[in-house]
């Protein structure tokens, strides 16, 4: 602190003196304080716009909010690639409202993501853009499809005021939805009926021996592996258990999923399928149960009364029935998923082969289906009437044999393509005839969700289908109360669901801590075309 | 002022439970809050051309200093909720929100001290002058002292030659010398100033003159900064009473004055810390004002190009 020359001084004082008390021009010199505050002004000036210049550089790392997802870090530094200047990236947004001069922002994202619309019944000034539900920017790992709960509940809490009537339809009573609970959320639609016309028993299949119990009549014969054929047998015979053993099925012995399959043969058993798993994990969803892989073992299809009793006869002798000649087996054996048309001819085959054969000489089946040509039809009006008894015989007892395990329906078919219209001359069409029509056993249950059993795999079957597993003690009068489910749908509702898939909690009596799985709306339900799946497929 | 920032929190509470998350500054409520925000602090950066050049008429300093305070608090709830309450990315409104914190929190510091240190200087600085005269009138009060000496005090012999010794000043019954004292009266202390009469040269005080020069001098004229133990007031009533039993009683008047030239010199340096708190906070806040108006300058025009 400089001041004053403070020399010695012995001459008296003057009156200059005592006004020199006083540095008049003082505020002329900056004190130390001013000067720096005002060279810290210039360097801060200097670094701010230093900053700024940075920021116009990087772009990525100054002016976005966040890393953008993994999925579009290639476009991590052009900006311009989902943004327009000075237009709002939320189009229909408040600030197009605001500011009613901003032009709508081009939907950029549809450039890449063509999504399908979410409901034909949506208000369109409702329908905001893509980036009011997802949010990028929030790093390269974030989920931006994992929306908030309220983008959903903005509309289905009150569904009837933010819906309106498809093209042609009535106007729907939806229920609305605010969250996913005991009460806000509505059962599961899907689960309210099941379509399915396979007459089924899950309790009669699951349990030992594939019997009722002892005692109900048709079934004293209990299947043990040894009564399946060879080829099957190593697929249903578990480790340790000896072939004389009953059989006795588990829920992967049908329900099999695409994880299950070799890769060997994923591809073709899955073509049929494909679409229906595409976007799906491996383990999403059980593949359909078909028939000659999952029931062919046990359940033969003889396609007359000879054909039955060869069969019978093996299984009640505890003969294998591959024991049987395989080509007289597969030849007396009705293929799978004929329609009526095919049945008829099959079957007509079938009855003139059995009136060309020598009394005693080869059975019949041996002329595989289909035919190779035509028989030699018979002449006279005596072969005529044993042929057509012949066909009614078959028809009858292969209709029984469909009926085990479908729902036949009343057919009238043209005379084109049968041979007894052929020989007759008759070309009325033919009453009497069957078809099955389609089993219509759903593939996908929860039609408007997604359910992975691959991520619930810790989890017994039981704990969701606890009715497809027969009771502990059989009831005596089974037989009296139909053993059969197809009816009914074994997978249980959002109940089972709400043991896991809520808020961490504790039981107030047991102490039970339960809950903490995700239970948001995007957990289970997508929007874009109902998650992207295809309309429901059903089974042939 | 409370009333707005209680509305728009209510706003931006309302959006947050509708959207589930919590809105940010392209959002209604945190566009709104944005740029007020902004407009709030560009009303804080006039303060400074506002001082500058006082021959505006727009309302007394006293106005634009409280509308700068109460709207720079406003301004701090209003920026929160434009950031998503720091729940903000990129590196540029990081920087512009760490600037505006700074900014705020130095001035609210800066309130505080200015609300309290004046009080407790005027108490403890009696001998207050204008911070930038402390090291002139330091060196008068030195003068003063230095005559005082210089007339009445008897030279050390060893002093001769050195910048200490000689000049001394014959007696003369019409010298005297103008020097400055404190008197406090009904509580209220206050520079006055005193003729002391310089009669002759006292027998017996060149100690008094060589603590004068030694002690005294080099402390009223560098202060504290100058390591004189004298900073030290318990120092000082030591080295003055030892000073007093050696001297005679008639150099009384002139030991007394020395003592009150060191106590005022104490005073200039706690003055000048005082001062250093009462306006050092404009170190900070100034010139991080200046770096914020330049980045909010940038932030507004790049938010509307992306928003």
């Amino acid at each position: 602190m400089a001041g004053p020359d403070p020399s010695p001084s012995t001459t008296p004082e003057t009156s200059r003196g005592h006004a020199s008390r006083i540095d008049r021009l003082y505020y002329t010199r900056p004190a130390p304080l001013l000067r720096g505050r005002r060279w810290l002004m210039f360097l801060a000036f200097v670094a701010a716009l230093g900053w700024a210049g940075w920021a116009l550089t990087d772009k990525s790392h100054q002016i976005a909010p966040g890393a953008v997802v993994a999925a579009h870090a290639t476009w991590e530094n052009d900006c311009q690639a989902c943004h327009v200047p000075l237009s709002p990236i939320r189009e229909g947004g408040w600030q197009e409202k605001v500011f009613a001069g901003s032009a709508p922002h081009p939907a950029k994202c549809e450039k890449c993501h063509a999504l399908a619309s979410h409901s034909p019944r949506q208000v369109p000034a409702e329908v905001g853009s893509c980036s009011s539900c997802h949010v990028d920017h929030r790093g390269r790992e974030a989920d931006i499809s994992r929306v908030a709960d309220t983008t959903c509940t903005a509309c289905h809490g009150d569904i009837g005021a933010h819906s309106i009537a498809a093209a042609g339809e009535p106007k729907p009573v939806l229920p609305s939805v605010t969250r996913f609970d005991a009460d806000h959320h509505p059962p599961f639609q899907s689960l309210a009926a099941d379509p399915g016309r396979v007459k089924f028993s899950h309790g009669r299949h699951m349990r030992a021996g594939l019997t009722l119990g002892a005692g109900n009549g048709a079934d004293k014969v209990a299947w043990t592996y040894a009564r399946l054929p060879a080829a099957d047998r190593a697929r249903y015979v578990p480790a340790g258990v000896s072939e004389t053993d009953l059989v006795q099925l588990d829920c992967a012995a049908c329900h099999q999923f695409a994880s299950d399959i070799p890769p060997d043969v994923l591809l073709g058993d899955l073509r049929p399928v494909s679409a229906l798993l595409a976007g799906r994990a491996p383990g999403a969803i059980a593949l359909p149960v078909e028939f000659e892989r999952h029931c062919s073992a046990c359940h033969q299809l003889p396609a007359d009364a000879s054909a039955s009793a060869e069969t019978a006869t093996a299984a009640e002798t505890g003969v294998a029935a591959t024991s049987v000649a395989p080509e007289t087996s597969a030849a007396s054996q009705l293929p799978h998923g004929l329609d009526a048309g095919a049945i008829r001819r099959f079957l007509e085959s079938r009855a003139v082969a059995a009136l060309d054969a020598p009394p005693g000489g080869a059975p019949p089946g041996e002329r595989p289906f289909p035919v190779a040509h035509i028989p030699e039809p018979p002449r006279d009006a005596t072969s005529l009437d044993e042929l057509r008894a012949g066909v009614d015989a078959r028809r009858l007892f292969v209709r029984g044999v469909c009926e085990k395990c479908h729902q036949v329906d009343p057919v009238t078919l043209a005379a084109d393509g049968s041979l007894v219209a052929a020989i007759s001359g008759d070309r009325a069409p033919e009453e009497g005839w069957f078809g099955v029509g389609p089993s219509r056993i759903k593939m996908v249950w929860l039609e408007k969700a997604r359910f992975d059993h691959s991520a619930h795999r810790s989890w017994s079957c039981r704990e969701c289908h606890a009715g497809a597993y027969p009771p502990a003690m059989p009831p005596a009068d089974v037989l009296a109360s139909s053993p059969l489910d197809h009816g009914q749908v074994l997978i249980a509702g959002k109940e089972s669901c709400l043991g896991c898939h809520a808020p961490r909690q504790r039981e107030g009596v047991s102490g039970r801590e339960f809950g903490g799985a995700r239970f948001d709306c995007v957990e289970c339900h997508g929007y874009h075309g109902h998650g992207h799946l295809p309309p429901l497929p059903v089974a042939p | 002022m409370v009333l707005l920032a209680v509305v728009a929190s209510g706003f931006y509470l309302a959006e947050y439970l509708a959207a589930g998350r919590l809105p940010g500054g392209s959002s209604r409520t945190g566009f709104v809050c944005g740029v007020i925000a902004g407009l709030i602090v560009v009303f804080e950066l006039l303060l400074w051309p506002r001082r500058r050049v006082r021959s505006w008429r727009l309302g007394s300093a006293q106005a634009w200093l409280r509308a700068h305070v109460w709207l720079g608090l406003l301004a701090l709830p209003l920026a929160l909720m434009h950031a998503r309450l720091l729940f903000i990315g990129g590196w540029l409104n990081w920087a512009l929100m760490a600037l505006f914190l700074a900014v705020i929190f130095s001035g609210i510091w800066g309130l505080a001290v200015q609300q309290w240190i004046p009080g407790w200087m005027l108490e403890q600085v009696p001998a207050e002058t204008i911070y930038e005269q402390i090291d002139h009138v330091a060196a008068q009060h030195c003068r003063e002292a230095e005559r005082l000496v210089r007339g009445m005090c008897v030279a050390d012999p060893a002093e001769h030659g050195t910048e200490h010794g000689g000049d001394e000043t014959s007696a003369d019954p019409d010298d005297h010398a103008v020097i400055t004292g404190l008197r406090s009266m009904t509580g209220i202390q206050g520079k006055v100033l005193q003729v002391v009469q310089i009669h002759a040269i006292i027998p017996g005080t060149a100690a008094v003159r060589r603590m004068f020069f030694d002690e005294v001098k080099p402390y009223l004229l560098g202060g504290r900064w100058s390591g004189s133990s004298l900073a030290s007031r318990t120092t000082s009533v030591r080295l003055f009473a030892a000073i007093r039993g050696s001297a005679p009683t008639e150099a009384e008047v002139v030991i007394d004055h020395l003592e009150r030239a060191c106590d005022i010199r104490r005073q200039f340096d706690l003055q000048a810390r005082l001062h250093g708190w009462l306006h050092g906070w404009l170190l900070v806040h100034v010139p991080l004002s200046v770096a914020l108006g330049v980045l909010l300058a940038m932030h507004v025009p790049v938010a509307l190009w992306y928003w």
